[in-house]
Parts: structure tokens; C-alpha cells; sequence
């Protein structure tokens, strides 16, 4: 008798989670908002003149979507990240210093991963728009030269340690030139937020870069 | 009845009850839900202990279009201010059930984050834009802009009004409301941000900036105070900027504040280092501790655990563009850091990583959450971008662990700049989460560990902003006993104030209008047991609407106090004194009847005396006379 009551409880159970189910208590309540959008005036002392509220939109029209600024930008900084992968994936086997070790690991892995996201915003744009296509970008601010990776791939220890704070540094240097040039224009904003980003992480890295270089020397 | 055929009975009852709880669903399921739920391929999956209570859609979506994207959240009484790199929504959530938009509030400028202080909204913005009004359009750094925080004034939530502007220099990129310990008229706000370099008004080491806000005048805001939290630190110099002008330096600025103001502590994300802040002075924060540690990237935000003996500080590495929760990352980057706060400052004792791995076409990292109010536990809520939300328990900081998720899947293709979970907070027992483009999701915690933490009746909340919380309810009130204390308690009416002993009895417990905060969760507690009777809801009008509730027994002889608090009004109580009279006769007894039967009793008990007497003494008269025939006999 118990053992019967038990399984009656257990599928009774089930069952109500089956119309948790069915009813929405995982899938949710869904429901189109009704928008009442409102474009409040400015503030008395506002720097700028009153208007008669104009919708979300409209705002959004007015701005510019993606520029030749934006599209070179992006090209140009897909091509840096994977300069400082290339580096950083030498790092392995010859890096001595810990720190920079982790450090090198870090840069590979995500500047590997900002280029793809680039290249798929570049991907998108270039499929919808073949005449904003590649640009020939000549020198890049901090370019890494090819002599310099052959002679990171001879090295190991303290001397590797040393060239590769040597060569990055410059390069990162490089990559908020490109960060500010781009600032400095009309564009995507996803564009103008990711050279912000790239310059903040990158002028960290420089910073810490810096401080290991400091140590290795006192030390 | 044989086994089999009580196995088969219970079968079939069983599968009628399923049969009816799937009529009864499909019944009460809104067509157009079902039809969003067959056809919307990306239903998240959701961890245990978890319910899904309400989505809406974020009202201000243009497609992709990142500049339509949400942030933030705040709340005030039964408001939600969500914020949008394009304005603000308010939605009413007094029944966290069905939020309603109220209004979508058109302002760009990123990347929108607010609180909310009473009738008052703030808006932080941190791109630069043409002016200050609601039409402007983002223009380069280079060119005259302007950033700063704006005020809104939404006391009448459907005719939101823009109250002032406040410029700062490097604009805000989140701000941190702090009250004005010496009056509640007026709040500061922390405007956290950062140079990065060649703008035009935001170069070099950007001091916090902070705005003093009266809130019966806001247009009267203005930058009350400035200071450089890095005095220590090296100075810019000309080798730290590039040709073009960018800087080099990485100690510019905070990222994000968390403010703990009953402890009179802060923790400030500024990017490379992570900071305790002693606010003692609003206007004067001093830095108790100052950390950087190589494994983390970008200081982003931080969290206090209630008793302000721990701290979790977020890792946004990469800024929230690329996925980081991948095998490829690692179990430490870009992760949550757990840290102790003692004497010797900020000791680093674990991390946590979401635990399950994201597809490379979303955006994964540790961004914004806060603390759940779970008593004796640190259990955060915290969002993860395109990795969802997660629970973490933190109370063993050394090995903190996830206890349930909501994580929906990728978008078949990666997202320009960020997408996913912005950020998750607990208010009034439910979990608001807002994700970038989705919108509005509404969850709760369903298991009972979480009763404490859903019993929270927030007035309002700014997550940056950390109340200390207390679990009123927890704990037996403590009543006087001189009788000139308990004079102005005794306010509780209970009816009747006199009962008989017996296994029990019910009263009926009512108190008068304006005893009550209108609306506020009310324990009934039985002192001489130290239980709750009954948990009620004060009326609209802070009455208590008469009540019946059990006392439990057995009741004997005596007084006994009986008490109504409630979570907001604690500590103030109100008190009654319950009589349980003496078995004695009483006047209302004798006119039940209850007269006529002890003369019975007593007639018994008579007779049975005067029976007992009458055998006694007849049996001795018998003995008296054998003895005396024995006698006479010899």
C-alpha cells in the first residue's frame, strides 16, 4: 500500500512539472511590448536647442554606418592581432621569466579570438558591400619585422625574454596609433567601442610589460 | 486487494493526473506563448532550482544594431529602470509576473547605466556626443562633444521629465549613488571613468569626479568635489603617449564602484588595479588598499558579501568581445576573483569560472552581478554576456561553486561589440536579468534555501549601491516587561482577550490603520513558545485586517504575550496580553448550567460519605455485639 501511494506521489509529481512545462514556468511569459517612446526636452541651461521628440530611429538615421575608416581600421587591426599571436606562440619552450610566460599565453589566446570577431564583422560587411573589399594597407604602426620573428625563433631564456618585451611593446604602441586614428573619425560605433577596448587592454598590457621588464633588469 | 491490481490502479490514476495537468496547461497557455516557444530556436537552457517567470523584448531593438543594445538596471519601489545605449525603458513590476513597459525614454549615449533614488533616474554617458540633448548623434572624441551624467525625473513614471545635465570631463562610464550620511535630501555620485587618451577633454589621470545631486532640486547638480585615488602612482610622463597623443598609462581612472555605505567601505575596479576605499566621507573617499595581480586583466566590478569580509571582483578580460569561456581560456581568465578583506588589506583566496564551455561565436566573461541575500551564505548572481546567468556560492571563497544557470545559445553568428546577460540582480524575491538585445527576463531561485532572500521587500535598489541586509524575521522579537514600556505596545486588539484553559484556542488578532508600512510582510509570534502563528500582509492603509490564528496550547492559567511584527516597521512591535483564566467558577459558567451539576457532585459525594459512615459504624456495632455474646457466653 505505501509503495503504491509512493508512485502515485512520483508520477502525480511528473505530472505537474509536465504543466510547469506546457504553461510557461521554463519557457516563460511572452509578450510584445506596447513601446510608448517619449524623447524628453533638455534640461533649462541644455547646450542644445529644443525639438518636438522624434522616435528612436530617427536618431539612429542620422548617424553613419560603417565607413572606408572602419573597414580599413578593422582589416588593418586583424592583421596586427595576429602579429602579436605569432610572437606570443614562439613564447612556448622559450620564454623563461613565469610572469611573461602567462602573459604571452594571455596574448595569444585573446587577441586570436578580438581578430576572429573582427574578421566576422569585416566578413559580414564585406559580403553586403563588395566594394568597401580589402585595402592595401602598407606599414603597420608596430609592425613586427620578419627578421624579428626569425631571430625570437633562435632564442631562448633571459634573451627571448628581452626581445619579446622589445618587440611588443613597439607593437602594442602601434595598435593605440591605430586605436586614436580611427577615434579621431566618423564611423560604426561597434567599430569606435572596440578601438576603445583595444586601446585599454593594450596600453594595460604595455604597463605590465613595462613592470616585468623593470623586475627582469633589478633582477 | 492484490498488488497487481493496486500497481495498475495507481497507473491509471497517475496518468489521469497527467493527462488533466496537460489539459489544464494547454488550456491556460496564451496562443501566441506557445507559438514563441515552438518557434524560437535559441530557449535557453535553465539549470535547477530555477523557474522562467517572464521575458519581454527589449522595446528599443533595431535589428543588430548595437546601439540599441541594454545595460544596467535599478529599481525603485515597483519600478525597473532598464538602461539602453539609446535611453532607458521603465517597466512596472509589481507583479514580477507580467512587467509592463510604461515607457521607453529616447536618449542615446552609451552605454546608458542607471540608478534610480526615489522619483530620480541617472544616466551615465561615455560616448562622446554632439550636445547634451536627447537628439544628439556620437561625433569623434576629437570634435566638440559632450559626456556626463543626466537626470531624469520620472515621479509621474508615464511623463518622464529630463531634469539637468552634468558634464564631466571623461564623461561616466557607470556611476555609484552614495547618500549623504548627515541628510537624506541630497546623494553623491561617484562618476567612474576613465581616459584613454587623444580626446579632446579627457587626457591623462582622470580624477573621480563627484556630483552632488539635491533630490527635491536636481537641476541644482553639480561636480561638488574631485580627487586622484593614484596619488602615488607615477606621474604621466611624455614617453607614456604614442604619436597621435593615446596614452600608454594604464592607471587612468575606475572602471566601476561598488559602494557598501553601512560600512562605510568601497571597492573601485579601475581597470590594471583594484582598490578598498574607506568612505567614511562621501566626498573624501581614502584608499585603505590598493592590488594588482598579474592574473587578472581588467579589474570590471566588485561585490561585498553582507558582512563586508569578502569581495568578488569581476575580470572582464577582453572587454566583452570575445569568448573567453572556452577550454582555450582556461579555468582563471577572465574569471571572478574571491578575496578576503582583513587588516593587511585585499588576500586573493580563489576564483570561479563558468563552468560550462561557450560556442566561439558568442561573448563570454565575467560582467555584473550582485549579492543575493541568503543569511550565513555569499551567493552572488552575476551575468556572463552570451554565457547567461549564473548562481555562484562563494561562502567557501576558496572553492566557489555554481548552483544554477540560465544560458541560451549562440546566435548561429557572432554579434557585433558585446551581446548576452549584462547584468542579474535579486529584488523583492525575483531575479531581473537584462540581456543586451533580448531584453527583460524575470527568474527565481525555487529552492527553499532562498525563502530568506525572496522575502525581501526592497524599497528600491541600486546594485552598486550594497544595503546591509537584515533577516528581521528570523529572530523572536524581545518584549518588555516593565508595565510602563509595554503601555504604548499594547496597541494589538485580540478577540476575545480571555479564554478558557483547553488544547488550544483561536483568536481573532486585528490591528487599527497606520500600525502598520502599508503592504509590509507581518509575523504573528505566540511569545511563550517563541512561534510564528501566522505570516500576513499589512493592508494598503497599514492596518491588519482581523485575523483568526490558533494558540497553541495546552493553554493553562496565566498571561501571555502575543505579538504583530512586521519586516519594514521592525523593531517596533505590537503587543497584546492574553488572559487564560482559572478553572474557577464563574459568573458565565453558572448561567450555562454548569450551576446545576455541582450540588450533584456534592450529593454523591455525601451519600458516598454518609453510605461509607453508616457501614463503618453499623459494621462495628456488629463486632461490639459478638464481643459482648462472647462474653456473656464464657
Amino acid at each position: 500500500m505505501p509503495r503504491g501511494a509512493r508512485s502515485i506521489a512520483g508520477v502525480a509529481l511528473v505530472a505537474v512539472l509536465a504543466a510547469c512545462t506546457l504553461s510557461g514556468c521554463t519557457t516563460g511569459e511572452v509578450d510584445q511590448p506596447t513601446a510608448s517612446f517619449v524623447t524628453p526636452s533638455p534640461p533649462g541651461d541644455s547646450t542644445a536647442a529644443a525639438s518636438d521628440g522624434a522616435a528612436a530611429s530617427d536618431s539612429a538615421g542620422a548617424e553613419p554606418g560603417a565607413t572606408a575608416a572602419d573597414v580599413e581600421f578593422i582589416a588593418a587591426m586583424i592583421e596586427h592581432h595576429l602579429q602579436a599571436v605569432e610572437l606570443a606562440e614562439l613564447a612556448p619552450g622559450r620564454v623563461s621569466d613565469p610572469e611573461l610566460a602567462e602573459f604571452a599565453d594571455r596574448i595569444a589566446v585573446v587577441q586570436a579570438a578580438e581578430a576572429d570577431a573582427m574578421r566576422a564583422w569585416l566578413d559580414k560587411r564585406r559580403s553586403r558591400d563588395r566594394a568597401n573589399g580589402a585595402h592595401d594597407h602598407g606599414v603597420m604602426a608596430g609592425e613586427i619585422s620578419r627578421s624579428t620573428f626569425d631571430r625570437a625563433a633562435t632564442l631562448s631564456g633571459p634573451a627571448f625574454d628581452e626581445l619579446f618585451i622589445a618587440a611588443m611593446v613597439p607593437h602594442h604602441r602601434g595598435a593605440l596609433e591605430m586605436a586614436e586614428e580611427r577615434l579621431a573619425e566618423h564611423g560604426d560605433s561597434t567599430v569606435a567601442r572596440w578601438a576603445r577596448a583595444i586601446a585599454t587592454s593594450q596600453s594595460l598590457e604595455i604597463d605590465r610589460l613595462l613592470e616585468i621588464e623593470a623586475r627582469l633588469r633589478g633582477g | 486487494m492484490g498488488a497487481g491490481r493496486l500497481r495498475r490502479r495507481a497507473r491509471s490514476a497517475a496518468i489521469g493526473a497527467l493527462v488533466l495537468a496537460a489539459a489544464v496547461a494547454l488550456l491556460t497557455t496564451p496562443a501566441d506563448e506557445r507559438a514563441v516557444a515552438a518557434s524560437d530556436d535559441r530557449q535557453p537552457s535553465i539549470g535547477p532550482g530555477l523557474e522562467w517567470v517572464a521575458h519581454r523584448d527589449n522595446p528599443f531593438r533595431q535589428g543588430d544594431d548595437p546601439d540599441f543594445i541594454n545595460s544596467d538596471l535599478a529599481f525603485t519601489g515597483d519600478y525597473l529602470v532598464q538602461g539602453n545605449f539609446a535611453g532607458f525603458s521603465i517597466w512596472d513590476i509589481a507583479d514580477p509576473a507580467a512587467p509592463e513597459l510604461v515607457n521607453a525614454v529616447s536618449c542615446p549615449g552609451g552605454q546608458g547605466d542607471v540608478s534610480a533614488v526615489g522619483g530620480l533616474v541617472f544616466f551615465s554617458v561615455d560616448e562622446t556626443m554632439s550636445d547634451d540633448s536627447c537628439e544628439a548623434a556620437r561625433v569623434p572624441e576629437t570634435e566638440p562633444n559632450w559626456e556626463g551624467l543626466r537626470i531624469f525625473d520620472i515621479s509621474d513614471p508615464t511623463a518622464p521629465r529630463y531634469a539637468a545635465a552634468v558634464r564631466t570631463r571623461c564623461g561616466s562610464h557607470t556611476h555609484t549613488v552614495v547618500p549623504d550620511p548627515a541628510s537624506s535630501e541630497r546623494v553623491f555620485v561617484y562618476m567612474n571613468a576613465y581616459s584613454r587618451g587623444a580626446s579632446l577633454n579627457c587626457t591623462g589621470r582622470n580624477p573621480l569626479q563627484i556630483i552632488e545631486v539635491p533630490l527635491a532640486a536636481p537641476e541644482d547638480a553639480y561636480v561638488a568635489g574631485e580627487l586622484d585615488l593614484f596619488d602615488d602612482e607615477t606621474a604621466f610622463g611624455a614617453e607614456d603617449r604614442v604619436p597621435g597623443g593615446a596614452e600608454t598609462k594604464t592607471t587612468t581612472g575606475c572602471h566601476d564602484i561598488t559602494a557598501y555605505p553601512a560600512k562605510q567601505l568601497a571597492v573601485a575596479a579601475c581597470r590594471g588595479d583594484g582598490l578598498l576605499l574607506s568612505i567614511a566621507d562621501p566626498l573624501a573617499p581614502a584608499v585603505l588598499a590598493h592590488v594588482r595581480d598579474p592574473a587578472v586583466a581588467f579589474w570590471h566590478s566588485g561585490i561585498f558579501d553582507n558582512e563586508a569580509t569578502r569581495v568578488v571582483f569581476q575580470d572582464e578580460l577582453g572587454d566583452g568581445f570575445i569568448n573567453t569561456c572556452s577550454p582555450a581560456f582556461g579555468a582563471d581568465r577572465g574569471s571572478d576573483g574571491a578575496w578576503l578583506i582583513g587588516d593587511g588589506g585585499l588576500t586573493k583566496v580563489g576564483t570561479f569560472k563558468l563552468p560550462r564551455t561557450q560556442s566561439d561565436l558568442e561573448k563570454c566573461v565575467a560582467h555584473s552581478g550582485g549579492l543575493i541575500p541568503v543569511p550565513d551564505r555569499f551567493i552572488i548572481s552575476q551575468g556572463w554576456l552570451e554565457g547567461g546567468v549564473s548562481i555562484i556560492d562563494f561562502t567557501d571563497p576558496a572553492a566557489p561553486i555554481e548552483l544554477t544557470w540560465f544560458d541560451r545559445p549562440d546566435y548561429g553568428y557572432s554579434m557585433d561589440f558585446t551581446a548576452g546577460i549584462w547584468s542579474v540582480y535579486p529584488y523583492r524575491g525575483y531575479l531581473y536579468a537584462s540581456d543586451m538585445y533580448e531584453g527583460l527576463e524575470v527568474l527565481r531561485l525555487t529552492d527553499p534555501l532562498f525563502a530568506d532572500a525572496a522575502r525581501y521587500d526592497d524599497a528600491g535598489l541600486n546594485p552598486q549601491t550594497q544595503p546591509e541586509y537584515s533577516w528581521v524575521w528570523r529572530e523572536a522579537p524581545v518584549v518588555p516587561s516593565a508595565a510602563a514600556e509595554r503601555a504604548p505596545l499594547e496597541t494589538l486588539a485580540v478577540e476575545p482577550a480571555t479564554v478558557e484553559p483547553s488544547p488550544s484556542a483561536v483568536v481573532t488578532v486585528s490591528l487599527p490603520a497606520g500600525s502598520l508600512t502599508p503592504g509590509e510582510t507581518t509575523d504573528v509570534w505566540w511569545m511563550p513558545t517563541q512561534t510564528v502563528l501566522a505570516t500576513l500582509t499589512a493592508s494598503a492603509d497599514g492596518s491588519l485586517p482581523p485575523t483568526e490564528v490558533t494558540l497553541p496550547g495546552a493553554l493553562e492559567p496565566g498571561t501571555y504575550d502575543l505579538v504583530v511584527r512586521g519586516d519594514a516597521s521592525a523593531p517596533s512591535i505590537a503587543l497584546a496580553a492574553v488572559e487564560v483564566s482559572q478553572p474557577s467558577p464563574s459568573p458565565q459558567a453558572a448561567e450555562n448550567g454548569g450551576g446545576v451539576d455541582w450540588p450533584w457532585w456534592l450529593i454523591v459525594i455525601v451519600l458516598v460519605l454518609v453510605g461509607g459512615a453508616t457501614a463503618v459504624v453499623i459494621a462495628r456495632r456488629r463486632v461490639v455485639l459478638a464481643r459482648r455474646r462472647r462474653r456473656a457466653g464464657t
